[in-house]
C-alpha cells in the first residue's frame, strides 16, 4: 500500500493518491490507450467514454478506500506541542533537529506565538512524528535523542 | 455553543448578508444564488483585511456593476438545500484530524487571522505566515467562517466553491451537470483535495465558474468581480487564472459582455496590486513566486514531470486523456473551441510560472510536490471541456445549423 508512512503522508499525500507519480513506461502506455479508448468510443457511444472514465478512477478509488494511516503519533505530539506552548504562553521557539515534517505541525500547533526573550525550545528530532516528547526544564525534545 | 453551530450561523450571516449587499448594488434582483451571495461577503471581508481603502473602493466597483446588472432578468438558483447536502458530505468526509504539509500552513495562518493579527505577520519575515507576503485570502475565509474552528471553516469555505461552481453550470451548462460532476467524482485525487484544507480545489471551482460566467451571452459583471477577486486573493496563481480567463473570453466576446469582463479584471486588479504594493510598503521582496528570466534547459524535465502526472490514473483517472480527446476534437468542432482554449492557455500560464519562476519552484516541481496540485487546479475546467464533447458527441445525428441554434438559447456564443 503506498504512503503508508505518515511522514510520507505527510509530505505527499495531496500530490498524488499515491504520492508523487514515477513517470513509466507502463503508465504512458496506459494513459495512450486511455487516449485512444476515449476517442473510439466517442465515435460509437459517448455514454461508454463516462463509463470508461469511472473503470479508470477504481484503482484510485480503492487506494483511497484502503489508505490508513495511523495518525495517533502525530496528533499526540500536536497535543503535547500545544499544552508545552500553552503553558509557557505561547513563548515557546522551535528547533529544527532532523525532522523537517514535524516543523508546520509544530507551527500549527504552537500558534499563536509571542516574541519574548527566553522562549521555551521545542527540540524536533528525527523521527518525533512517532510522537515521543519529554518535557525538560524549559525544553520539550521530540523524538528519540 | 457548539463549534458547529457556531460556524453554520456565521454562514448563515455572511449569505443573508451577501444577498442583501447584491440586491442593494442590481436594485432589488437576486443576481446571485446563495453561495455566491455568501462569497460576496467574504470577498469584502478579506478585501477590508488586506485594506478599508480598497475595500471602498471595490464596493464603488461593484455599485458600477450592480447599475449594469440591474438588466438580468433572469432568476438566479438560490441552492439553499444543495449547498446544506453539500455542507453535509463535506463535513462527513472531512479529515477528523489536519495531517497534510500545506494544511498546517494554511490552518495557522487562518489561527492568526482569527486572532486579528495576520496582515502584520504577512510582513514579517520571522513569524509563522510562511512564506513571507503571501496572499492572505483563503486564511480569511476560513477565520471568518468557522471563527477559532477554523477547521470547520475550511470545511464551509470549500462547500461555498463548490455551491459557486454548481449553480454556474445550473445556470450556463445544465445539460453538463450530472456528466460534469461524475467526471470530478472520477479523479481520484480531487477526493483527496475535497477532505482537505488546501486551497488548489476551491482555485479549480472558482476559475471553472468564473469561465462559465464570462462565456456567456450576457454575463453578471458582480457575479464575475466575486469570483476574480477572491481567486486573486488566494494565492499567487491566482490573478494567472482571472488574466487567462478575462483576457482569453474579451479576445472571442462580443463586445455585449466585455463590461462584465472588464469589471472582473479591474477587480482582481485591484485586489491584487494592492497586495503587492502594501508588500512593496513593508520593504517585502515576494522572491519565492516572483517571475524572472525562463529555465529553459529545464523544460524537458518539466514536461516530463507533467507528463508522470497526467498519466497517474490512480490520481486523475481518465480526465486529462478524456481532455486531450476534446482537444484534438476542438480541431473540428467550432463549439469546444473556447474551453478547449481556456483550458490550454491555463496550463501554459501555469507552467510558464514553473519555467520562470524561482529555482524553488522548480525543484518543488522536481520533487513531485508541485504540479500535481497545479493539475488540480485546471481539473474542473478540463471536467467541463470533456463533458461538452460528450454532450455533444451524444446528441442525435442533426441538421449543421442546429447547434448554433442551442447554443444560442444556453447564452452561449461560443458556438455560433
Amino acid at each position: 500500500m503506498c504512503l503508508s508512512e505518515l511522514s510520507a503522508y505527510v509530505t505527499h499525500g495531496a500530490n498524488g493518491v499515491c504520492g508523487p507519480p514515477a513517470l513509466s513506461v507502463a503508465a504512458a502506455m496506459t494513459f495512450l490507450l486511455g487516449i485512444a479508448g476515449t476517442a473510439a468510443l466517442w465515435r460509437l457511444r459517448a455514454r461508454s467514454a463516462i463509463a470508461l472514465c469511472v473503470v479508470f478512477a477504481l484503482p484510485g478509488w480503492y487506494v483511497l478506500a484502503l489508505r490508513r494511516v495511523d495518525d495517533e503519533p502525530a496528533i499526540r505530539m500536536r497535543l503535547q506541542v500545544e499544552q508545552f506552548a500553552v503553558a509557557h504562553h505561547g513563548c515557546v521557539a522551535l528547533e529544527a533537529r532532523g525532522c523537517e515534517t514535524c516543523d508546520p505541525i509544530a507551527r500549527r500547533a504552537r500558534t499563536p506565538s509571542v516574541t519574548c526573550d527566553h522562549p521555551a525550545v521545542v527540540e524536533l528530532h528525527e523521527g518525533a512524528l512517532g510522537g515521543h516528547c519529554v518535557a525538560r526544564n524549559d525544553r520539550l525534545v521530540c523524538g528519540p535523542n | 455553543m457548539r463549534p458547529e453551530l457556531v460556524a453554520l450561523l456565521r454562514l448563515v450571516a455572511c449569505c443573508v448578508a451577501g444577498t442583501l449587499l447584491s440586491r442593494l448594488a442590481c436594485r432589488g434582483r437576486a443576481v446571485l444564488s446563495l453561495p455566491e451571495s455568501g462569497l460576496l461577503s467574504l470577498a469584502l471581508a478579506v478585501l477590508f483585511a488586506i485594506s478599508p481603502w480598497l475595500c471602498a473602493a471595490w464596493v464603488a466597483l461593484a455599485v458600477l456593476a450592480g447599475i449594469g446588472d440591474a438588466h438580468d432578468r433572469n432568476a438566479s438558483p438560490q441552492l439553499g438545500i444543495p449547498l446544506l447536502a453539500i455542507i453535509a458530505v463535506l463535513y462527513v468526509a472531512r479529515e477528523t484530524e489536519p495531517l497534510l504539509w500545506d494544511e498546517h500552513i494554511w490552518l495557522l495562518k487562518a489561527k492568526l487571522a482569527s486572532l486579528g493579527t495576520l496582515r502584520a505577520a504577512s510582513f514579517d519575515p520571522t513569524s509563522d505566515a510562511i512564506p513571507v507576503g503571501y496572499p492572505v485570502g483563503i486564511p480569511v475565509l476560513y477565520a471568518r467562517l468557522g471563527g477559532a474552528a477554523v477547521e470547520l471553516g475550511a470545511v464551509l469555505a470549500r462547500a461555498l466553491c463548490l455551491g459557486a461552481f454548481a449553480a454556474s453550470v445550473l445556470r450556463h451548462r445544465p445539460d453538463s451537470l450530472w456528466r460534469a460532476a461524475l467526471l470530478l467524482v472520477a479523479t481520484p485525487l480531487l477526493l483527496v483535495h475535497a477532505r482537505a484544507a488546501y486551497v488548489d480545489l476551491p482555485i479549480g471551482l472558482l476559475s471553472a465558474a468564473l469561465f462559465l460566467e464570462l462565456s456567456a451571452l450576457r454575463p453578471v459583471a458582480l457575479r464575475a468581480m466575486v469570483l476574480a477577486t477572491l481567486l486573486a486573493t488566494f494565492k499567487d496563481e491566482g490573478i494567472a487564472h482571472v488574466l487567462v480567463i478575462g483576457i482569453y473570453t474579451e479576445v472571442v466576446q462580443p463586445r455585449l459582455a466585455r463590461r462584465a469582463v472588464a469589471l472582473a479584471l479591474a477587480s482582481a486588479g485591484l485586489a491584487f496590486v494592492s497586495w503587492r504594493a502594501l508588500l512593496y510598503v513593508h520593504d517585502v521582496i515576494p522572491s519565492e513566486h516572483a517571475l524572472g528570466r525562463p529555465a529553459w534547459q529545464q523544460v524537458g524535465s518539466i514536461f516530463s514531470e507533467l507528463f508522470g502526472h497526467l498519466s497517474d490514473l490512480r490520481s486523475f483517472g481518465l480526465l486529462f486523456a478524456a481532455a486531450a480527446v476534446a482537444v484534438v476534437a476542438a480541431a473540428w468542432v467550432r463549439a469546444l473551441r473556447r474551453d478547449a482554449g481556456t483550458w490550454l492557455m491555463l496550463l501554459a500560464a501555469l507552467l510558464w510560472g514553473v519555467i520562470a519562476g524561482p529555482g524553488r519552484v522548480r525543484e518543488f516541481a522536481a520533487s513531485g510536490t508541485l504540479l500535481g496540485r497545479l493539475l488540480v487546479q485546471t481539473a474542473p475546467l478540463a471536467a467541463l471541456l470533456v463533458a461538452r464533447a460528450m454532450q455533444h458527441f451524444s446528441a442525435p445525428a442533426a441538421p449543421e445549423t442546429l447547434p448554433l441554434v442551442v447554443g444560442a438559447l444556453d447564452g452561449d456564443p461560443a458556438v455560433d
